[in-house]
């Protein structure tokens, strides 16, 4: 499938995956501290196991690590 | 992993540190991006990494993994420069002007401070309550509540709170239970499991032990929903963040970066040496802390002992219960007098006279003349803390060297008429 995650493009070998998935594949060491949307929908934690990403699908991973404001 | 081996080998890859197997010392203020671009993304988040040491390092975040990793199920931690910064920056998060927190009455002296002092003058009430007296904490409880707070072993009282009611008596109310968790550590206590939203630790005493450097942390045991907390900042962090990173995202990019007391690297690599020995160490200190305040207690001339592990204690089973019977490297006794007690402090040859605690080495205060001398007459009777009274944090030396150590200076110092 192809999906945008953070605005960009990109494809991934498979038809659908869930966000914990694409975390893992993309090697983010710290889940519990990543907000996440889901074509504009915050995920809570626990919808990380459960919400599948599909074909077309915009993704944002937020860090708040080493910059920014929530506010 | 077990404990001991979080403890050691947590929040450090060394592949990715040449195979270093201590972190280093990362000592840059700030950190380059790639280009503009690169560094626009870091500040959106839409790219994890490092820009200025006021809000991350990687030495200060391989410190936050490891001592998150201590608390079974944590999401995340946050360092800083001191124990009572880590306190007041939480209180910031979670309070605002006419905001309401009830507290536990047995409380380090320092703590009590901060919240009759900066946090009163910042519009925010603290209301105490006998941290028995679990009718008079539900009454405490008003529409401005926001936090309940708790220590888990009280400073310098030696009491152990019944941790349990107090968490369901917070479920009840929709609100967190912070628990300063100092004096036992994760070693002794696992604070998710028995329903503690956040704990906070002065990571200068037993945690990072040795009496070396400075250091606090916040800890979310990820037990709390943010989303649901009736506090306005937090909350509405949560609306933008979903709610489970809601609480660090506000410590770390508001409290951290805009009040600036953030951890020195320097101190952070110390902080990850003294994690490495905390399950040892804490075996050693508890032992010592028992084996020197049951000899204090066979003396006629020492009015009252208080340490958990003696059966003595009114707080040894439940002790027991939550700590896995250790007992914490901490004792009080009242010598009989302040004269006495001062005496007494004079005579220790091996035990030094410090206002800390956790040391590997035995450290002794009179607190009335101390902590606790700007205390009002009944908080400090909520303490515990007499006129006579002295505190021991018990190092890691031989116990019969303690023991004789304490022995020559009570001797010395004659008895009380």
């Amino acid at each position: 499938m192809t999906i945008r995650i953070n605005g960009k493009t990109e494809a991934l070998d498979s038809a659908s995956l869930t966000v914990t998935e694409i975390l893992a594949v993309r090697n983010v060491p710290d889940p519990d501290m990543v907000s996440v949307q889901l074509n504009g929908d915050i995920l809570e934690r626990e919808e990380f196991e459960t919400r599948s990403v599909r074909e077309g699908d915009e993704l944002e991973f937020l860090y708040f690590m080493g910059g920014g404001s929530p506010r | 992993m077990d404990f001991a081996t979080r403890a050691l080998h947590a929040g450090h890859d060394a592949d990715q540190w040449g195979g270093a197997s201590v972190m280093p010392v990362v000592a840059s203020a700030a950190f380059s991006a790639k280009g503009p671009d690169g560094l626009e993304d870091l500040f959106a988040g839409r790219a994890a990494g490092h820009v200025y040491g006021r809000l991350s390092n990687p030495t200060v975040g391989a410190l936050e993994r490891r001592w998150a990793a201590l608390e079974e199920g944590a999401r995340g931690c946050a360092a800083f420069a001191t124990g009572m910064a880590a306190v007041s920056a939480l209180f910031g998060a979670l309070t605002e002007s006419g905001d309401e927190i009830v507290a536990s009455s047995s409380l380090f002296g320092g703590t009590r401070a901060y919240f009759d002092t900066a946090l009163r003058r910042s519009g925010v009430t603290t209301r105490y309550v006998d941290p028995e007296d679990l009718d008079g904490l539900r009454s405490a409880l008003s529409p401005r509540s926001r936090v309940l707070y708790l220590e888990a072993l009280g400073n310098p009282r030696m009491d152990v709170p019944d941790i349990d009611a107090w968490a369901a008596v917070a479920d009840g109310a929709g609100l967190p239970l912070v628990l300063d968790t100092t004096l036992v550590t994760p070693a002794l206590f696992q604070s998710r499991s028995r329903g503690v939203a956040v704990t906070v630790q002065s990571g200068t005493k037993f945690l990072t032990g040795n009496g070396t450097v400075l250091s606090g942390a916040v800890t979310d045991t990820g037990r709390y929903r943010w989303g649901d907390f009736p506090g306005q900042a937090v909350r509405d962090t949560a609306k933008r963040t979903g709610s489970h990173p809601a609480l660090l995202v506000y410590l770390r990019t508001v409290c951290r970066q805009n009040l600036g007391a953030a951890l020195s690297p320097f101190d952070a690599a110390i902080a990850l040496l003294g994690a490495d020995t905390l399950d040892l160490r804490m075996d050693r200190h508890s032992a010592n802390a028992v084996a020197l305040a049951a000899a204090l207690e066979e003396r006629d001339d020492v009015p009252s002992v208080a340490q958990i592990g003696l059966a003595s204690s009114p707080w040894h089973r439940r002790a027991a219960e939550y700590f896995g019977n250790r007992w914490g490297g901490l004792l009080t006794f009242r010598a009989g007098s302040r004269e006495r007690a001062f005496a007494v402090l004079r005579n220790l040859k091996l035990a030094r006279v410090q206002t800390n605690l956790g040391d590997a080495r035995t450290l002794a205060l009179h607190l009335e003349s101390t902590i606790h001398r700007n205390q009002d007459p009944a908080a400090r009777a909520a303490a515990g803390v007499t006129d006579d009274l002295i505190r021991v944090s018990a190092g890691l030396e031989s116990a019969a060297d303690l023991i004789d150590d304490f022995t020559q200076a009570l001797d010395g110092a004659g008895s009380e008429s």
